[in-house]
């Protein structure tokens, strides 16, 4: 098979030859594909220290010896490298290993028995100091012995000599595995002329391609299953190659060790190969059947009457947002499969306050999973500070409240099949922004503590007032959206403003291409919609109370409508403002009126008119015969 | 997916239709001359220390009451077939080289193959103590059969466990051992079978058998005593 060398493999294979210190910085703790045949198999998935060691050795290297602040030096692949080792460089070694402290002053710390090792002539050694994140607690704070040990390291490598071998001439090296660069200090690498750095990604499409294919692709089943299932899909290869693709797309940014462990769940529970994307959801969230793939569709079909009988006046606004889930669904864009690992649908809600924008959310939340509460929202007012992404995400180690992680992976990590509604997302901090950016991408964040949180199941739904009002030459708010402007001109003018804030204001045209074109924006509360939503307010209390305390209300039609007319009368706080009149207008002055007749339950009383411009507002009232028990 | 459309299907490979034909017949010859003799893998005796992999087990001592509780570790097939080397670090190294040359046959559900891993693993050596005679047999590619002899005594003394618990265990050795659906065991006692079971792979999938009763298992699996 021909040989796939990923990036870092080049660069190593030219550096090298030429760098006698090189910085493999990044994903040092995952497992790599051996690109070529050689000391091992090609494709075989090994740790990056028998990869470091194949390849040295392959290279024509006598010895690859590792170094770590706990062990010492040890040849964990070949002890007689350590032996060889321990002659050349004058040290002793006890129990498998040669001991040596990373720091100190004597001439058996770790960097001067290396600066040994890099001066010899006699074998071509490569020192590989593992985990060298860790020999430091912060480079900001070194005191004068850590110095001293960096300092003999880089010496070592200026002054590092050549060895004649059997495949040429061959310079010693150095190889440091850092999880950030930044772990060691700045002079060692910055400006350093012998030094080069290699980046350590997560496997791209094309590696975890080749996972897929020939025996490694076996191995992902259990023996039963591929001696079952693997006759039919020699038969039908586009079928095979189907599902591999599939895999491959869901499996983005996923590292090798991950992919590993997905294999061997999926041969323990011998999972078909035409389920083998299961294993995903069955890697990420411990489950096998994911909601989304169990929604029914006959559900969704009614489910825009279940929407109005909640959000009123809202018809443009509740279609296209279930254009975005039933597209989820039919996976008319690729979401329902999860293929490309993003969200399954982002939204943006518009207009006025008080016009169903969270309403809606939580009603989605209810209709496709059941249950309310799965729409987890964030009130972005509370993350205006440039540190708030820690609140968020979680805080880094070291940090206070790094042990608590971060409220939004939190939330995802205990149910990642949610709606999150970021309310007001305007008054987020930029850098906030920043984050949202990388979750609509990739659809996974990394949160303080390093744990991946996968955004793939989840819908995203920002609500914000923008471009309800805009600021004129002078600064001052004005409206840009009035109450007597029909529909269009409100969508058409608050899309405008939204476009021009994101473009003009933040200078962030980005983040307004991942929403798309799912804008939505919600209408203001006319007054045929007001009526309705006051009617289904009160409608609300004279259940409850019958329901609670056996009191009978009935309304005369004319105080109704003194209450309809009041009520209804400023709709500049849309649906929120109506709920505020009612309490002010019904609730307030009903049960100052019950109180004052000492009436707790069982009654009959009817309601003959709402004195709305009294101060407070008040009700006359009268007990039906029959109704009060004595 | 059905079941009858991967027997025997190590031939898919796309062969001129003149070979394929040929193996065949081959096979078909084969196949009759192994019918003749079902028994022609015998159970050995061996001695524990070349079985040292086991699941731990409450009561290490081996008996008609724990029987059915251990069982031989699972050949990964499919690891062998894409690795020279053993993948756990705990296989013997020259076994697993067996095993990878065998793999592809075996994960094609070649017959012979399996019969060659029945001899050299020995699945069943262990049941010898418990019975007068194992014997196992592979009728085709889903399917392991074993027939023993019953231990007059055992069957005497509780003979719906002893069978049930004999079943079990050569049950889960041989789908340890071969990538196989199903066992049959057969147990036979003065040349009157006693028990004829089969036991499907999914029965005892992911089962606890410490806390397992091994006759209501083999009844589950369809058997009558």
């Amino acid at each position: 098979m021909e040989a796939l060398i990923p990036k870092w493999h080049r660069e190593l294979e030219l550096f090298s030859a030429i760098k006698p210190l090189l910085i493999l910085e990044g994903n040092i703790t995952d497992q790599y594909r051996f690109p070529v045949d050689g000391s091992v198999r090609q494709d075989e998935i090994i740790s990056l220290s028998r990869y470091l060691q194949a390849y040295f050795q392959d290279e024509g290297y006598d010895q690859v010896i590792f170094y770590s602040n706990l062990l010492g030096f040890v040849s964990p692949f070949d002890p007689s490298m350590l032996e060889r080792y321990a002659a050349l460089t004058g040290s002793e070694i006890k129990n498998g290993a040669i001991p040596a402290e990373f720091k100190g002053n004597g001439a058996e710390t770790a960097p001067n028995v290396i600066r040994r090792a890099m001066s010899q002539q006699k074998a071509a050694t490569v020192t590989v100091m593992e985990m060298a994140s860790h020999y430091i607690t912060t480079p900001e704070r070194m005191d004068q012995q850590d110095v001293n040990s960096f300092n003999i390291l880089m010496q070592s490598a200026l002054s590092a000599s050549w060895v004649r071998t059997a495949h040429g001439k061959k310079q010693n090296l150095l190889i440091l595995l850092v999880n950030k660069l930044n772990d060691l200090p700045a002079w060692f690498y910055l400006n350093n002329p012998v030094c080069k750095i290699l980046q350590l990604e997560a496997p791209d499409r094309e590696e975890r391609k080749r996972m897929m294919t020939g025996t490694n692709f076996a191995s992902f089943f259990s023996g039963n299953v591929y001696r079952r299932d693997m006759p039919y899909y020699t038969e039908h290869e586009d079928e095979l190659e189907r599902i591999k693709e599939k895999f491959v797309g869901l499996t983005e940014g996923m590292t090798f060790t991950e992919l590993d462990e997905m294999r061997m769940l999926c041969k323990r529970e011998e999972i078909p190969i035409r389920d083998l994307c299961k294993v995903v959801d069955l890697y990420k969230y411990g489950i096998k059947e994911n909601p989304w793939s169990t929604l029914s569709v006959k559900s969704l079909k009614t489910a825009k009457a279940d929407f109005e009988k909640r959000i009123k006046g809202q018809d443009t606004a509740l279609e296209r947002t279930l254009d975005v889930v039933k597209r989820a669904v039919t996976g008319m864009n690729g979401l329902n499969s999860s293929s490309t690992g993003k969200p399954k649908g982002v939204l943006f809600f518009a207009g006025p306050t008080g016009t169903g924008k969270t309403e809606t959310a939580k009603a989605l939340a209810e209709k496709l999973f059941g249950d309310e509460s799965t729409c987890i929202r964030f009130d972005m007012s509370e993350y205006g500070q440039s540190h708030s992404d820690q609140k968020l995400m979680g805080a880094p180690p070291g940090y206070v409240g790094y042990e608590a992680g971060g409220q939004l992976t939190n939330a995802v990590k205990k149910n990642p099949f949610c709606i999150l509604l970021f309310d007001e997302i305007e008054k987020a901090h930029s850098t906030i922004l920043d984050k949202f950016l990388q979750i609509l991408e990739d659809g996974r964040m990394t949160d303080g503590q390093g744990n991946t949180v996968y955004f793939s199941e989840t819908i995203i739904i920002f609500t914000s007032n923008l471009g309800i009002y805009v600021k004129d030459a002078f600064g001052n708010r004005q409206p840009n959206v009035t109450m007597d402007m029909e529909y269009g001109e409100v969508q058409t003018r608050v899309r405008s403003a939204i476009e021009d804030y994101f473009k003009l204001e933040l200078g962030r045209p980005e983040i307004l291409n991942r929403i798309g074109e799912n804008i939505v924006v919600f209408d203001y509360i006319r007054k045929e919609a007001a009526d309705l939503i006051l009617k289904s307010q009160v409608n609300k209390i004279i259940a409850k109370l019958r329901e609670q305390k056996n009191i009978e209300i009935s309304i005369e039609d004319f105080a109704y409508k003194s209450l309809e007319e009041a009520a209804t009368f400023d709709l500049s706080n849309g649906g929120r403002g109506i709920g505020n009149q009612v309490e002010s207008l019904v609730i307030n002055p009903l049960s100052r009126w019950l109180f004052d007749h000492e009436i707790t339950e069982n009654a009959k009383i009817v309601i003959e008119g709402f004195e709305t411009a009294a101060n407070p507002p008040s009700i006359r009232c009268r007990i039906e015969e029959g109704g009060k028990e004595a | 997916m059905s079941e009858n459309n991967n027997n025997n299907s190590s031939n898919n490979t796309g062969r001129p239709s003149e070979t394929e034909e040929l193996l065949k017949k081959m096979r078909a010859i084969a196949s009759d001359l192994w019918r003749e003799s079902p028994q022609d893998v015998a159970a050995q005796p061996k001695p524990k220390a070349e079985k040292p992999a086991r699941v731990v087990v409450k009561n290490p001592e081996i008996g008609i009451d724990n029987l059915w509780m251990t069982a031989d570790e699972t050949i990964d097939w499919t690891d062998a077939l894409a690795h020279e080397y053993p993948t756990d670090g705990l296989t013997n190294l020259r076994l697993w080289a067996f095993y990878h040359s065998q793999a592809e046959a075996v994960l094609a559900g070649d017959t012979r193959a399996y019969a060659e891993v029945l001899k050299k693993a020995n699945p069943l050596g262990e049941l010898t103590a418990f019975a007068d005679s194992i014997s196992m047999r592979a009728p085709g590619g889903d399917r392991v059969e074993a027939q023993f002899s019953c231990n007059k005594e055992y069957l005497e003394a509780d003979g719906k466990k002893y069978l049930s618990a004999m079943g079990v265990r050569i049950a889960r050795d041989l789908l340890a051992c071969l990538p196989v659906s199903e066992v049959g065991v057969k147990a036979v006692q003065d040349g009157n079978d006693v028990l004829d079971v089969t036991y499907r792979r999914e029965a005892l999938l992911h089962r606890n058998f410490s806390f397992l009763d091994p006759v209501k298992l083999t009844e589950e699996c369809g058997a009558k005593f």
